[in-house]
């Protein structure tokens, strides 16, 4: 009897100790945080679209483009040079090669993928968490 | 007798358990620090110096990015000589920031010699592929 009583504390301490994982504190995801981020990317934007299009912080476009290609860095002096040859920055009228769906890009399959994806509900009272980890 | 047996090891199993998760924990937190350091080193290298040598691939008139995957720390540069071989971090990275139609700034860049001494004098360079 004191041993299944054991047994199941530890099992129990086991349970709590993995569950007790903190949630970074300044993750941008997190509701109060994102609000906090939104307003200065606001604040900072008149700036950012002054300066030429090479020296501009790094900035994703909102929603994402499913056709995007990635662009080597100039920042430095560096040339300018672009990840995939299609699609280019072409008129709308000419042909295109598109890569249907982007995880199957050919640079995913580079590394292994580690991904974390939040859910927040109830106001953000509530969290679900999904961890993903493919190739 | 062997059920006070399974009782033992089903503890001692309980008790690995909860040291492992523990310690992975911990563990997992400390190299997370390392690795914002190293991401924030790899970006501030990005920021001020430029992806590419200074010589042109020899078949395209321009440099050449070799993409690597972006977990690639350091790139190599094998030369003649002592001290020529080094081993440089690899801080560049593909993103999406669009450069613009007309960017200035970069170049000229030189032709591989007729003698290379460097590997990096054949115009290829290590650039990490986007997240």
């Amino acid at each position: 009897m004191t041993a299944r009583t054991t047994v199941s504390t530890i099992l129990a301490l086991a349970m709590i100790i993995t569950c007790s994982e903190n949630v970074d504190a300044k993750n941008p995801k997190l509701l109060r945080n994102r609000t906090a981020a939104v307003n200065q990317v606001q604040q900072s934007a008149p700036a950012a679209v002054q300066a030429p299009s090479h020296q501009r912080p790094f900035q994703a476009p909102t929603p994402p483009v499913l056709f995007y290609n990635y662009y080597a860095p100039v920042q430095g002096g560096g040339m300018p040079a672009q990840i995939y040859t299609a699609p280019r920055a072409v008129p709308a009228a000419v042909g295109h090669v598109y890569s249907t769906y982007q995880p199957f890009l050919p640079h995913e399959f580079l590394y292994r993928h580690y991904r974390t994806y939040h859910h927040y509900f109830d106001g953000g009272r509530g969290m679900t968490r999904t961890r993903v980890i493919y190739w | 007798m062997l059920n006070k047996l399974k009782k033992i090891a089903l503890l001692a199993m309980a008790m690995i358990l909860v040291a492992s998760t523990s310690e992975n924990v911990e563990a997992k937190k400390r190299l997370l620090q390392l690795r914002n350091h190293e991401v924030q080193m790899q970006a501030q290298m990005a920021a001020v110096t430029p992806w590419n040598g200074n010589f042109v691939h020899q078949a395209y008139g321009a440099p050449v990015a070799l993409i690597v995957p972006p977990n690639a720390n350091t790139s190599r540069q094998y030369g003649w000589g002592v001290s020529k071989s080094i081993v440089m971090p690899l801080g560049h990275q593909f993103n999406l920031a669009y450069p613009g139609a007309n960017v200035s700034g970069y170049g000229p860049y030189h032709a591989t010699p007729r003698w290379p001494q460097n590997s990096s004098q054949f115009g290829v360079y290590y650039l990490r592929a986007p997240w």
